[in-house]
């Protein structure tokens, strides 16, 4: 499908962009919460351009599209905080994507939203970790290598994660 | 202050606090949720909301994830397709060249041709009159001879005579052979086209020596013809070189025509010795 599309078949490259797109998307609400669309759409520029000269297989390229949009994202954080002049901190709590009553939706429905709103309590290094691990799809190298981090590293992070994932689950009082 | 000796302040503060309810998870196991073979039903209880979170991260894509596929899409034709297209579109231009190229080539073969049978024809003289006189102003082909000057059948007769002369002076070689054949076609054959000429020269009008308007040929050349001021003046100035013309030409035009000048056919011999030096 990936060398397809880089010949130059527009049904291929709708195949490829149905498919990571939507984790794209749930990986930058996370980590640029408030600009996931207009990273994504940065992302998806980024990717068409360097898309006839990237060499791999269908794994890499989705390395590279969740490496590219982790750069965006990164940018567009920069320059959101030059244009507000405003330190993270001083964000009012309703600004950030985690709501009060993130446990309490997923006690309701386990919504995506509502499983990305509790995933973003988490400690930025386990939250992105556990994305890309569930949602991108890359193994612990891969993610080792895009976060420029060993796999050792990359894997403890992954199951604190999941541990912290659990005791907030616990304490909404989610025993299923 | 704790047991320790270390005040509570100073211990310590952590995010969350250690769950006694909630069991340690064997790494394996997260391992697998990680990888997506654990499933809600078949992690423990702990980790089945766990597992109930990420397969929820893992669901089927929502309407809003799904937005911004058609600038993606029109990216990827700016940027992916339009090359192909573009090679295509050169190879269609360039193909579209090639037959426009070999169209305007032929077009232009059929006019160069159409103009070389024009111009072997102007010098035969074989054009109507208006055409004859254009092509005697552009490009110097003998002068059309109205018919009304010396006779439609004396001037239709002279013709070719007279363009077969011209093409000699002035023409190309295919010229000049043009208008030889078209001479003896007219004449009835290669042999009769000296009497043929002669006889057309002989019915002349007296005041139409040669072509009243052709271009003279240069002086001093062989074909240089003096143009008939007037009755009695000499036609022709031998230039003492050999002539040009045909042997079987007229050597030429009869005596006892008195003031008519001789015909501008050469003689194969000078009639009058060129004066010079010594």
């Amino acid at each position: 499908m990936l060398a397809t599309a880089q010949r130059g078949s527009e049904a291929a490259f709708t195949r490829l962009w149905l498919d990571a797109n939507p984790a794209l998307v749930r990986y930058l609400r996370v980590i640029a919460p408030g600009a996931a669309d207009d990273v994504a759409a940065d992302t998806w520029v980024n990717v068409v351009r360097g898309l006839r000269r990237f060499r791999g297989d269908e794994a890499a390229w989705r390395a590279w599209l969740f490496t590219t949009a982790r750069r965006r994202a990164i940018d567009a954080s920069r320059r959101q905080s030059r244009r507000r002049e405003e330190p993270l901190h001083e964000v009012p709590a309703e600004a950030l994507p985690v709501t009060a009553d993130a446990a309490d939706e997923a006690m309701e429905r386990l919504a995506t939203r509502s499983a990305l709103a509790l995933l973003a309590r988490l400690p930025r290094l386990q939250a992105e970790v556990i994305l890309l691990r569930v949602v991108a799809g890359l193994d612990t190298d891969a993610v080792a290598r895009l976060l420029g981090r060993n796999p050792g590293a990359v894997r403890v992070a992954s199951h604190r994660g999941l541990r912290r994932l659990a005791e907030i689950l616990a304490e909404a009082g989610v025993t299923l | 202050m704790t047991g320790g000796g270390v005040s509570g302040s100073d211990m310590p503060s952590l995010p969350w606090t250690a769950r006694r309810d909630v069991s340690p998870v064997e790494d394996t196991s997260l391992d697998a949720l990680l990888a997506g073979n654990g499933r809600p039903a078949d992690a423990g209880a702990d980790l089945r909301p766990v597992a109930d979170v990420l397969a929820a991260l893992a669901a089927r894509p929502a309407g809003d994830e799904l937005t911004g596929l058609a600038a993606a899409q029109a990216e990827f034709r700016r940027h992916v397709v339009p090359p192909a297209r573009v090679r295509h579109a050169r190879r269609r231009r360039g193909r579209l060249a090639s037959r426009l190229g070999a169209k305007v080539g032929a077009a232009f073969g059929v006019a160069v041709m159409g103009l070389a049978g024009a111009a072997a024809a102007a010098y035969a003289g074989v054009l109507p009159a208006s055409w004859q006189q254009f092509a005697h102003r552009t490009v110097g082909a003998p002068a059309h001879v109205a018919a009304h000057d010396t006779g439609a059948a004396g001037s239709a007769a002279r013709r070719p005579c007279a363009a077969y002369q011209h093409a000699l002076a002035h023409g190309t070689a295919s010229q000049q052979a043009a208008a030889l054949r078209n001479l003896a076609q007219v004449a009835g054959g290669a042999a009769k086209v000296t009497g043929w000429c002669a006889r057309a020269s002989h019915s002349r009008h007296p005041a139409q020596q040669a072509y009243p308007s052709a271009p003279l040929a240069r002086r001093g050349s062989p074909h240089h013809i003096r143009p008939p001021h007037h009755a009695v003046a000499p036609a022709v100035r031998p230039s003492g070189s050999p002539s040009p013309w045909p042997s079987a030409w007229p050597t030429a035009p009869p005596s006892g025509h008195g003031g008519v000048p001789p015909s501008p056919l050469p003689h194969p011999t000078p009639t009058i010795s060129p004066s010079g030096p010594g």
